[in-house]
């Protein structure tokens, strides 16, 4: 799958635990979109890096974050209105309804629970980038 | 059926008078005890009124009847003396010499001489006509040219041996002009012989003068006549009266003369077949009884009105009290603390509302104990339920952490296992690529182990949503979905039709789809797997089952089956775990249902379940 290679980050990664990176980027990377990533550690991070000059064209959020948890983050997206249409995808290690909802009603995109099995996990997260940079059709900036 | 049928029917044949009775009884003794003394009072004024008035009545009636009577006597004895002195100048008159020398030699010559005494015998007018008549009747000389005759046989029958006596005859009617007129005869003697009578004709009624006097004897307003005794000629002293009065001869009190009633009574007048009666109106005389009766309901009515007044205080006095004691149990009742009932008497009303103030005040303090306790209890449980919350809370926060703080590490050794597997994998010989693909596969295991444990937790905990469930298309999806995963397992199915359920749909899915898979799982070792799913009758009622000819288990193990973690087989023998069917027994039990399994090594296992197919309530 040859994809027109563009200069700036079209992904934005936020997730604390560095494996978890470790093994999306070795994901993304089997569709070659892993040096078009982004990554932040924290939802602070992430905010200052959306409210910057770079737009990427996909969140994919976690919700256990460091300061700023990740639905506040989404809240925030939500409420800018530069952001409000930038497609955000949660993902995340919690099964629990209630984080599933409350996503969900604060307009996540999807809500997607990391696998522990590998195999699934690089499935699970290398469909995402296909589906969102290249088969999805995002509205225009 | 029947005795029901009667019941009813006795139930409305009594409904009425119930009714009736129902009313007095509702009441207030207020209204019912000066209407019961009214009627009393009443009744007993009337009979004593009624006693009084028969018995003054009849004294008025017995007394005026014999003054009558004695008046009538009276009338008779004076009417009679008037007949006997006529009768003795009657007597004396034929004693005379002119009229005895007649009657004794019938000398013609005496005639004129002879009518010319008879003449001033009869007296002025045309009231009288006397005559001598001779034994055989014809007459020798008159008065006048009227006819005289004799009377009947038997009434000159004295005559013939009493000198003294005279004979009368009954009233008459003279044709001529209506009057009544009497035959008078006495007899003339010859030396004690009888030879002649000496008649006289008469018109009766002493005229005005007699009545004027008799009036004056017994009043203005009493009404005098004097008859026949045998009834068939009767006058005012003037006239012919009314036919009517006879009945008074015939012992009749009371009578009516057309105009007014009249008390009558009546005396025979000595010496003629005569009767005199006197009448009175009856109204004068009942008058007294009348204003006598009339007093009597005044005074009764006065003594009623007083005897509904005197009660009327009376029951207020008691009612009034009662009232009180009745609004203070009501309020008592509502829960309101009664007021403290002031009564100052002694008798039983003062001793109930003493024990009334007694019983409310225990009841008041009763009741604060009892609400102290409440507040107690109802502080307690909510101690306890925030216990409890916050318990849930914990469990809730604790498995959050579960689901995501124990499954990040677990996710780092599997995908780092396969890195170093793909990445590094000349680095390892055969044993040591071993090992790492047993990390990879074990720490995928315990993610499914959590992922099963966090769901069973959550079964704990949600609430059930219950709607009906088509368990045909059910199993007919988890079917399917089992077919399309193990493409190379020959299995049988036999699918009967199965009842709606009522349940939360997402958990019998579960239900169904642990038990479809165990049912595959165990039977792997078998050529051709049987699987059947259907409804049948058990001795706990209709039961939904799953039956498999798989390896089956020992019976005497079939308690822990249920139990989480439990677990019959090795690992390397059939992967699990443990976890499908405590979910299952907990998606059962949590609907009120029940789950059983019966088994034979080798043969295979059929596991049951029951869920209600209402929609009561249940669990």
């Amino acid at each position: 799958m040859n994809t027109p290679i563009s200069p700036e980050m079209e992904i934005l990664l936020v997730d604390d635990d560095p494996d978890d990176v470790t093994l999306a980027l070795r994901a993304l990377d089997r569709q070659h979109l892993a040096n078009r990533v982004h990554v932040v550690h924290d939802g602070a991070e992430a905010l200052t890096y959306l409210r910057g000059m770079t737009r990427p064209r996909l969140v994919l959020l976690d919700l256990k974050l460091p300061k700023v948890s990740g639905l506040e983050v989404l809240a925030e997206v939500r409420n800018d209105p530069r952001l409000k249409t930038l497609p955000v995808v949660i993902l995340t290690s919690s099964r629990e309804e209630p984080d599933v909802a409350r996503a969900y009603a604060l307009g996540a995109n999807s809500y997607i629970v990391k696998p522990v099995d590998f195999e699934q996990f690089l499935r699970a997260v290398s469909e995402i980038g296909l589906y969102w940079l290249l088969i999805n059709q995002s509205p225009a900036q | 059926m029947t005795s029901h049928a009667i019941g009813h029917a006795s139930t409305v044949a009594a409904s009425p008078r119930r009714e009736g009775a129902w009313r007095w009884r509702s009441l207030s003794i207020r209204a019912k005890l000066p209407i019961g003394a009214v009627l009393l009072v009443a009744l007993a004024s009337a009979a004593v009124t009624g006693a009084a008035y028969v018995r003054v009545r009849a004294f008025v009636l017995g007394s005026a009847s014999d003054r009558l009577f004695r008046a009538a006597t009276q009338v008779s004895d004076i009417l009679g003396k008037s007949v006997r002195q006529r009768a003795t100048a009657l007597q004396q008159a034929a004693h005379a010499p002119v009229l005895a020398a007649l009657s004794t030699h019938g000398d013609a010559s005496e005639v004129p001489a002879a009518r010319d005494s008879l003449v001033k015998l009869a007296g002025p007018g045309a009231a009288a006509t006397v005559g001598v008549l001779a034994l055989d009747g014809h007459v020798i000389v008159a008065s006048d040219d009227t006819p005289l005759s004799l009377p009947q046989v038997p009434s000159l029958q004295p005559l013939a041996s009493d000198a003294a006596a005279f004979a009368v005859t009954p009233l008459v009617r003279r044709p001529q002009d209506g009057r009544l007129s009497y035959v008078m005869t006495v007899g003339m003697y010859d030396h004690d012989r009888l030879v002649a009578y000496l008649v006289e004709h008469r018109q009766a009624g002493g005229g005005r003068d007699t009545v004027a006097l008799m009036t004056g004897l017994i009043g203005t307003q009493a009404q005098l006549t004097f008859g026949n005794a045998r009834g068939d000629v009767w006058t005012d002293f003037a006239l012919p009266a009314a036919p009517a009065t006879s009945a008074i001869l015939h012992g009749a009190n009371v009578t009516a003369t057309g105009r007014e009633d009249l008390f009558a009574r009546t005396a025979p007048i000595p010496g003629t077949p005569w009767v005199s009666g006197v009448g009175f109106p009856v109204s004068p005389v009942m008058q007294p009884v009348h204003r006598f009766l009339i007093e009597c309901t005044l005074v009764a009515t006065g003594v009623i009105a007083l005897a509904g007044f005197a009660a009327w205080w009376g029951s207020r006095r008691i009612t009034g009290p009662l009232a009180r004691l009745t609004d203070a149990a009501a309020s008592l009742a509502n829960g309101d603390p009664a007021p403290v009932l002031a009564l100052d008497r002694r008798d039983e009303l003062g001793r109930l509302a003493a024990s009334f103030n007694q019983m409310a005040q225990r009841v008041t303090e009763s009741r604060r104990a009892l609400e102290h306790l409440v507040n107690d209890l109802e502080g307690r449980v909510t101690a306890r339920t925030a216990d409890l919350e916050s318990a849930n809370r914990e469990l809730e926060a604790f498995s959050y952490s579960v689901s995501h703080d124990l499954r990040a590490p677990l996710r780092a050794v599997a995908g780092f296992s396969k890195i170093l597997l793909e990445d590094h994998a000349s680095s390892l010989n055969a044993s040591g690529r071993e090992c790492v693909e047993t990390i990879a596969r074990r720490a995928g295991h315990m993610g499914q182990l959590i992922d099963d444990l966090l769901a069973f937790s959550r079964l704990g905990r949600t609430t059930i949503q219950r709607e009906t469930v088509d368990m045909n298309r059910m199993v007919r999806g988890i079917i399917d979905e089992i077919v399309r995963a193990n493409p190379a397992r020959r299995i049988v199915w036999d699918t009967q039709p199965m009842p709606p359920a009522f349940a939360a749909p997402a958990l019998v899915q579960q239900v169904l789809a642990n038990l479809l898979q165990n049912a595959v799982k165990f039977t792997r070792t078998r050529d051709e797997a049987r699987i059947g799913v259907g409804v049948t009758n058990t001795d706990r009622g209709p039961a939904y089952f799953v039956r498999d000819n798989g390896v089956g288990f020992d019976m005497q193990y079939a308690d822990r089956l249920f139990g989480v973690f439990q677990r019959l087989h090795a690992q390397h023998e059939f992967e699990g775990t443990g976890v499908g069917l405590a979910i299952v027994h907990r998606v059962v039990d949590r609907h009120g249902g029940q789950v059983w399994v019966e088994a034979r090594p080798d043969v295979g296992a059929t596991f049951y379940f029951t869920l209600p197919r209402d929609t009561g309530d249940v669990g």
